[in-house]
């Protein structure tokens, strides 16, 4: 039984030229898909940033290295089970991904309103820095 | 609406626990009280609160870096489990234990109070001090 689903992504080592897979753990997916349905759901947000970043950044913890977090801005979210609402204007949907490629966390956040409204609010105390950004 | 890209391996009805639980990916100790979408707002290195994206109501917490936290205190393993009367103890342990690893102050102290009351919502949850002198 496979254990991940693979969704290709930009890579964050050679961005310009690679892509890799990041998985979405199953036993992470049924988790919340039977404990934080709303997560399941947001799933598929996830996937769609993975696939379309505007920014990812590098060093996304403390005591762990590696570790990434790709950025987007979806139009809507989930809200509720099975209920999306348009993205609050003033924030941006992020995606944790850890050293072995793995999601571990997925939500939305207020964005940096003051230097780059589609990087999170303090990303430059917070990640160890910008791995790639889009150019489109 | 269209059908989820994880729909087929799923087993099961979907459904909603307000529970801590530890996911192993992150390294986390994760609370939700609602089954809603959020918005994160970092208090420090360690505690993410949650708060609704409708209404912006605090409904859970994150945090981070348990394993480390808990070896620092002399702890090997990390158990959070659904059981009330172990949840009591151990979150409010954790929560203790990360407060202890940084500075002190109100920013900190209100948001790890907050992450606190969603965990042990209470009826009265604020009281009102009389600032004059103790009679």
């Amino acid at each position: 039984m496979r254990d991940g689903y693979r969704v290709q992504a930009i890579s964050p080592v050679n961005p310009e030229t690679e892509h890799v897979d990041v998985v979405i753990p199953l036993d992470l997916a049924r988790r919340w898909y039977k404990a934080s349905s709303v997560d399941f759901d947001n799933l598929e947000i996830a996937k769609e940033v993975l696939e379309n970043p505007l920014r990812i950044f590098e060093g996304v913890r403390d005591y762990e290295e590696g570790g990434f977090c790709y950025v987007g801005k979806p139009k809507s979210v989930y809200v509720r089970p099975k209920c999306t609402a348009p993205l609050p204007h003033d924030c941006v949907f992020t995606v944790y991904v850890n050293r072995n490629m793995r999601l571990y966390e997925i939500r939305t956040e207020a964005a940096d309103k003051d230097e780059d409204p589609l990087s999170p609010k303090g990303w430059k105390e917070r990640y160890g820095g910008l791995r790639w950004r889009s150019t489109s | 609406m269209a059908k989820h890209f994880l729909a087929d391996e799923m087993t099961g009805e979907r459904g909603f626990k307000a529970e801590p639980w530890y996911n192993k990916y992150g390294d986390c100790v994760v609370f939700k009280s609602e089954d809603v979408g959020v918005v994160a707002e970092r208090i420090d290195d360690i505690l993410t609160l949650y708060y609704s994206i409708e209404g912006r109501r605090p409904v859970g917490f994150q945090l981070k870096g348990v394993k480390h936290l808990m070896q620092r205190h002399g702890c090997n393993t990390v158990a959070v489990t659904g059981a009330a009367t172990e949840n009591e103890i151990k979150i409010s342990l954790l929560l203790m234990i990360a407060y202890d690893a940084g500075p002190r102050n109100i920013q900190r102290r209100l948001g790890y109070a907050n992450a606190h009351e969603v965990v042990y919502p209470s009826q009265k949850p604020a009281i009102s001090v009389d600032a004059a002198p103790v009679s």
